[in-house]
């Protein structure tokens, strides 16, 4: 058992590996829960529903002419991506999540006194496969 | 980022500028006006994989002696950040191979003694970024 360093993170959008460009992201797993309380209850009684995930990540804007977030996300929100997080990095038996997200947002941010930044979310649609990497 | 690499490019882009003696490394001996690159802390993993460093730095500008009224003429149109002696302008205006950008973030002045004689220095901190890898 060890920890594991953030800066090892791989993400691949389309298949491109813009790990370069990203400093940070999230990837929430939640399901829906409905309450089956019936009468005679003393607490409410829950059952777990369909699953749901999103996926935020962001970094350092770059101005390279392709294969850079702004390349891939501007103009294409509301378009399917598929996803590959490598939360370990890259190799053979580490943990991997490969899916289909929804872009839902892609925000680029201007500091006066820091880098271009970007942010991108995506919904998550359908089931996360997390087959470890072959 | 290769830093001797950075130091060079760096120096390289000041080098016979508006009389400037630029030197990538530590000097025996100043003949105002001179500059001099120096470099750290460095900042690495500043996204995944290695793509990002920034590495800080601080040039030091040596123009005459701290009471003499041409020493402060000559440190004020380097440091100023518009005219055709800002060293702000020339280095935010380069273009580099060995790093992606450089900004002169602030400067300051000071009076150092270099082989017993003092002179006023302009300190001016700059921020660098590059490649990880």
């Amino acid at each position: 058992m060890a920890q594991v360093h953030g800066k090892n993170t791989v993400i691949l959008v389309d298949g491109t590996d813009i790990s370069d460009f990203c400093d940070n992201s999230t990837f929430p797993r939640m399901a829906d829960s409905h309450d089956l309380t019936t009468y005679g209850k003393d607490a409410h009684v829950f059952k777990g529903g369909l699953k749901n995930a999103t996926f935020d990540l962001g970094g350092v804007y770059d101005n390279a002419e392709s294969d850079t977030p702004r390349v891939l996300f501007e103009g294409n929100e509301g378009n399917d991506f598929t996803i590959t997080r490598r939360v370990e990095g890259t190799g053979s038996g580490k943990p991997q999540a490969l899916f289909t997200g929804v872009l839902t947002n892609y925000t680029e941010t201007s500091p006066v006194a820091d880098y271009v930044r970007w942010t991108a979310s995506f919904q998550v649609s359908d089931s996360i496969d997390d087959t470890p990497q072959s | 980022m290769i830093h001797a690499q950075v130091r060079e490019e760096i120096a390289a882009r000041l080098q016979g500028w508006q009389g400037l003696r630029a030197s990538a490394w530590p000097m025996p001996q100043v003949q105002v006006p001179a500059i001099v690159v120096t470099l750290y802390p460095v900042n690495y993993d500043q996204t995944y994989g290695r793509g990002m460093d920034t590495l800080m730095g601080q040039l030091l500008l040596f123009v005459g002696p701290p009471n003499d009224r041409s020493s402060h003429e000559r440190l004020d149109a380097y440091l100023s950040g518009a005219g055709d002696h800002s060293i702000k302008q020339r280095l935010e205006t380069g273009e580099y191979s060995s790093f992606n950008t450089v900004k002169a973030v602030n400067a300051d002045s000071d009076v150092a003694t270099v082989a017993g004689k003092d002179l006023l220095v302009g300190l001016i901190s700059i921020e660098i970024s590059g490649s990880g890898a």
